[in-house]
């Protein structure tokens, strides 16, 4: 036997012990692992389906559907697009909305029966591609697009309603605020546009991020001044009251948060960062609770989605996504 | 027309996924290798058998994997790519915010930055892992969609492999090797003629002891366009004779290739080098580049020139006012024999206290010693002269500069009372205090490294702001202090940036001044900046041109036009104790600095290589103070004493309109890139019209009143020698004096009076003529 036999062969029983290992004792983590290849593109948005018993993982490939909380991988729907970057179901849970597009050249959301998973409708409405959507009731979506616009779209007749323009870069994140009637808006320029959705104009633009803003996010229930959330690239989490326009209070991670979204009883924000980990922040100190903090990943964790049980789906990189369990979200 | 494809993933089946059009129908599309592949996720135990199936597939796997392509390396294979088509250079996207909303770190810098930018901004917008020729990034430059860049990867290129190829590898970060060092071939070559060509090559060493060579990814940029041609397949042609410095760029290195032609034929070349005697260091180094490129010296100035230039140069006076200062003997007159001894006079002057007082004057202009501009006038007039006295008391006490440097850069306190203080009262933030630390000892300009890694240089950001943080520690102005919170923001990680010595390692945080190691590294004697950056100030202002232009851009890529020279310059500095007298002595000793600027036809394009002397006007100060010598009138400045020499002035304000006129620095920035020189046009204009002489030639108690009452009966040919002698340190030509003679002749048919008072006022007209002439405003 001959040196580069015998190397491969202990390469290989080595080869053989690792991957038995890794079976064996990998499937009791409590991560529960979707299959991944290495290969696959990052979840960038999470949503559970009406039932709450599957997640759905958007990506370049489609929407995988996974079970909750086995994480079982049970079908994949694919779209036009070849960029994805949001999707949502519409309140009747009928219809489920996907934002893309092709970068550069097109943009805006793909609509399937749910839950056949069919292609309904196509309604292309920007120049580049729209990064968010949001449903306005059962037949209107809005879309936040990175031509700088943001567009109205009829899901019944898929035409575009109205486009709603004043932001100086690309717009990436919307926020809709129903007591209210205001949609707040924001992005590459910083600024977080609040708009009076019913005539179209800008109420005001509330200015202090120091960094392009990648999520805006709406507290739960029902308080008589709406507050939202807004993650920036500074690495702040600024909690404001659109309506009157104040800026209440900030905090600061350790990390650029990606995704951020808030517990059924809007005591704590999570946010998902470029480190990997999971910071809940107590929106009334602003306190991060380091403690309770969690790594999902060991680099980017790009996009969360809540599951009423109080736990937490997480998305990464290569098609991963791992189910998370916060004490303090048990309500 | 949409064909609704969904795709089911049928976990635990050998093809574990099947493509379903609407109808239920099996598609074809989508299959194979551009399908994802994804295992069970069925959590559990496996069986024995698919423990045993896998390992079969390893061992039938390895032999197979070894044969495989290398994986794609992003920042070693694909950022090159970028930087050869052009993307990531300051035009396009390398530019301070992008362009079109993407932006890559100048020349790939930063490649995680880029990373970052390609890959992971915007949730992955430019890199379709999925479908790889949907990449933005690819999309692009293949001008698949419009693209302001143009059309930059070709169908088929290598470019496009190598990207396609990284996109399906997993557009994977982690770079398999570093990279160590470049290596050009040829560094330096000559020319023998005109459209010669040589093959630029260029070859790239890495961490795991690999070579390769990346000539293909290499960009070659000559410095001038019109001096060398380089084609695609980077041969360099040489368009014209000369010097021509190519600028070879691979990822983040840069090398300097020197590409020289000789400018006369070697003949002439071997004759002036068979003459040269024993020489000097420096007349090696210099006669070597002189032989390389054929040209042939000027003459050797003779003693009289060579005590103006000196003298000029190293104490800013002429030559018969610092040698009555001195006592010595006048210069010998045009029949004495008497030997002259050069190296005796360069001792004596240096030893002087008018070196003193004029050095004195370039330290400040260096060190930009000045008031300020929104501070008190008095307080800032006190700092500033506190630090011209101490730079003063440090020269006549013969201070080694590298005791000097320490002492600024570790000073504090109050900036009237503790002159090297002031170090830290010439800028207002931390940020120009490393500007300025960087540009006076390291004569490096770090500037660039504030927005983004230094294109030309090793500067990066880190550098930069890990330099700033040092002096972030200070609390700057009039009381200088240690500021224990000080800190600035680095703009990449807005976070506070960590102390770093520039090219070395971050600071450990404590609270340990890191000033005295930052003062260990500048001083050490093996830095590469400190001791070259000095004697190279020291050359230029001997020779008239620095070894290195500009003298604050000390660079690789900005070579030195004589580097083995440089290097040896600045170890004598530093064996000879850091002593800035001990290399004037040095070059004003060599047969270069000797030279005559007349010219010969065969070198007169020489600009650098010191075949001749380089013409250089007299400062603003000096030539003040020459013409108030020259007449015999002292000029007042501002609130000093009558007789002030403008040399001595500390305060660059001092109101003096001839000093505005003659160009000096107010020393707010750097007077070494400024046009401090008396040759400009409002200078000259003001020299033929203006009242910088005319309103004081003809003043009665100047020095040629004063000669015309004393030899009112004598020639005024000997008034004329009188003046040669004083401002030129010669007496005139036999051609000159024939041409005075022709002038002065008088009408005979004028009464005496009337004779008198024309040869005054064509005297008044002759000594005009003299302080205009380019011989007496220049240091020739």
């Amino acid at each position: 036997m001959n040196h580069l036999e015998r190397w491969y062969r202990r390469l290989s029983l080595r080869s053989l012990l690792t991957i038995v290992t890794l079976i064996v004792f990998g499937s009791a983590d409590q991560h529960c692992w979707a299959q991944a290849p290495p290969i696959l593109p990052p979840v960038v948005a999470l949503e559970f389906s009406p039932s709450r018993n599957e997640v759905l993982c958007c990506s370049q490939v489609g929407v995988h559907i996974y079970s909750w909380p086995e994480l079982k991988l049970l079908r994949t729907i694919e779209s036009k697009f070849p960029n994805l970057h949001d999707l949502q179901f519409s309140p009747s849970g009928s219809q489920l909305a996907v934002a893309g597009g092709a970068p550069a050249e097109t943009g805006g959301i793909e609509l399937f029966s749910w839950p056949e998973g069919h292609s309904t409708a196509l309604i292309e409405a920007h120049e580049d591609v729209a990064m968010q959507l949001c449903w306005v009731n059962n037949t209107s979506v809005i879309s936040a697009s990175l031509d700088y616009g943001i567009a109205e779209l009829d899901v019944v007749s898929g035409e575009i309603r109205r486009r709603l323009e004043g932001h100086s870069r690309g717009v990436v994140t919307l926020c809709y605020l129903p007591l209210k009637d205001l949609l707040a808006s924001s992005g590459l320029d910083q600024s977080i546009r609040v708009w009076n959705w019913a005539d179209g104009k800008v109420l005001r633009s509330l200015t202090n991020h120091k960094q392009a803003v990648r999520k805006l996010a709406l507290r739960p229930g029902a308080a008589p001044l709406p507050m939202i959330a807004s993650a920036s690239i500074d690495k702040t989490i600024r909690l404001w009251q659109p309506s009157i326009g104040r800026l209440v209070r900030f905090a600061r991670l350790p990390s650029k948060p990606l995704d951020i979204c808030w517990n059924k009883a809007g005591t704590r924000i999570f946010a998902a960062c470029e480190d990997g980990v999971v910071y809940p922040i107590d929106p009334d100190t602003v306190e991060i609770l380091q403690q309770e903090s969690k790594r999902a990943f060991s680099d980017w964790a790009y996009s969360l989605a809540l599951h009423p049980d109080g736990s937490l789906a997480v998305g990464g990189r290569d098609g991963r996504v791992v189910r998370q369990q916060f004490s303090s979200q048990q309500e | 027309m949409r064909t609704d494809l969904f795709r089911i993933y049928l976990p635990h089946q050998t093809q574990n996924y099947l493509m379903l059009n609407s109808a239920g129908q099996p598609s074809p599309t989508r299959t194979g290798a551009n399908a994802p592949r994804l295992k069970s996720a069925t959590p559990g135990k496996p069986s024995l058998l698919v423990c045993l199936t896998l390992a079969l597939l390893c061992v039938h796997a390895l032999p197979l994997s070894a044969k495989e392509p290398t994986l794609v390396d992003f920042e070693n294979d694909l950022i090159p790519v970028f930087t050869k088509l052009g993307c990531n250079v300051g035009a396009c996207h390398g530019a301070a915010i992008g362009r079109g909303g993407f932006k890559l770190s100048l020349y790939g810098g930063n490649p995680a930055a880029d990373y970052h930018a390609i890959v992971q901004e915007l949730e992955g917008r430019r890199v379709n892992l999925f479908r790889p020729d949907q990449s933005l990034i690819y999309l692009k430059p293949s001008q698949s969609i419009t693209h302001e860049g143009g059309y930059l990867i070709e169908e088929g290129a290598e470019s496009e492999r190598l990207l396609l190829e990284w996109i399906r590898q997993g557009a994977q970060q982690q770079p398999q090797r570093k990279l160590l060092r470049v290596e050009v071939q040829p560094r330096r070559h000559v020319f023998e003629q005109i459209n010669d060509k040589v093959q630029l090559r260029s070859f790239a060493h890495y961490s795991d002891g690999s070579r390769r060579e990346v000539t293909r990814w290499t960009v070659f940029t000559p410095e001038d366009d019109s001096g060398i041609d380089i084609d695609k397949k980077s041969n360099a042609k040489i368009l014209r004779r000369g010097r021509q410095i190519v600028v070879a760029r691979y990822l983040t290195e840069v090398q300097p290739i020197e590409l020289l032609t000789p400018l006369n034929s070697s003949a002439e070349t071997a004759q002036t080098s068979s003459n040269s005697k024993r020489l000097g260091f420096i007349d090696v180094e210099i006669e070597r580049s002189l032989s390389i490129l054929g040209l042939p010296k000027s003459q050797t100035i003779d003693d009289n020139a060579f005590r103006r230039r000196v003298s000029l140069d190293l104490t800013g006076r002429l030559p018969f006012v610092i040698e009555e200062s001195l006592r010595a003997e006048r210069m010998p007159s045009s029949g004495s024999k008497e030997p002259f001894d050069r190296s005796k006079y360069l001792k004596r002057i240096l030893a002087s206290e008018e070196f003193v007082q004029y050095w004195s004057l370039q330290l400040a202009k260096i060190f930009r010693v000045s008031p300020g501009t929104a501070r008190d006038a008095s307080l800032g007039t006190g700092s500033s002269n506190r630090y011209h006295t101490w730079l003063a008391e440090q020269l006549r006490k013969g201070t080694s500069y590298k005791e000097l440097a320490a002492q600024m850069v570790l000073s504090e306190g109050n900036t009237r009372e503790v002159g090297p203080a002031n170090f830290y009262r010439t800028v207002t933030n931390a940020r120009e205090q490393a500007e300025l630390f960087s540009e006076l000892f390291m004569g490096s300009r770090m500037r660039c490294a504030n927005c983004h890694n230094h294109p030309l240089d090793r500067w990066t950001q880190d550098d930069y702001h890990g330099l700033a943080a040092i002096f972030a520690k200070m609390r700057l102005g009039d009381n200088v202090s240690i500021k224990p919170d000080g800190e600035v923001t680095h703009p990449r990680t807005l976070e506070p940036a960590i102390p770093r010595i520039p090219g070395g390692e971050f600071l450990k945080s404590g609270k340990v001044d890191k000033r005295v190691q930052l003062v260990d590294w500048l001083t050490a004697t093996e830095n590469p900046y400190f001791a070259k950056a000095i004697v190279n100030r020291l050359w230029k202002h001997m020779m008239g041109r620095g070894l290195i232009e500009p003298v604050d851009d000390l660079r690789a890529t900005n070579p030195a036009t004589h580097p083995e020279l440089l290097d040896k310059l600045a170890k004598n500095f530093v064996e000879h104790g850091y002593d800035l007298r001990h290399t004037l002595m040095l070059i004003a000793s060599s047969q270069a600095y000797s030279r005559s600027s007349a010219v010969l036809v065969s070198n007169a394009a020489d600009d650098r290589f010191y075949s001749h002397a380089v013409r250089e006007p007299l400062g603003p100060e000096v030539l003040a103070d020459a013409i108030s010598d020259i007449l015999g009138l002292p000029e007042k400045y501002g609130d000093e004493e009558l007789g002030t020499r403008a040399i001595a002035l500390m305060n660059p304000r001092t109101p003096s309109r001839s000093l505005d006129v003659l160009g000096r620095c107010d020393r707010t920035d750097s007077c070494e890139g400024s046009a401090e020189v008396a040759g400009g046009l409002p200078t000259k204009l003001h020299m033929l019209n203006g009242g910088l002489l005319n309103d004081r030639i003809s003043a009665k108690r100047g020095r040629l009143g004063e000669l015309l009452r004393q030899e009112s009966n004598s020639q005024a040919l000997d008034i004329i020698s009188e003046f040669y002698l004083l401002a030129l340190q010669r007496q005139p030509s036999s051609a000159e004096m024939e041409f005075w003679s022709a002038e002065f002749k008088t009408r005979e048919d004028l009464s005496t009076e009337q004779q008198q008072t024309a040869i005054e006022s064509r005297l008044e007209d002759f000594l005009w003529a003299l302080l205009s002439s380019q011989e007496f405003v220049g240091n020739p």
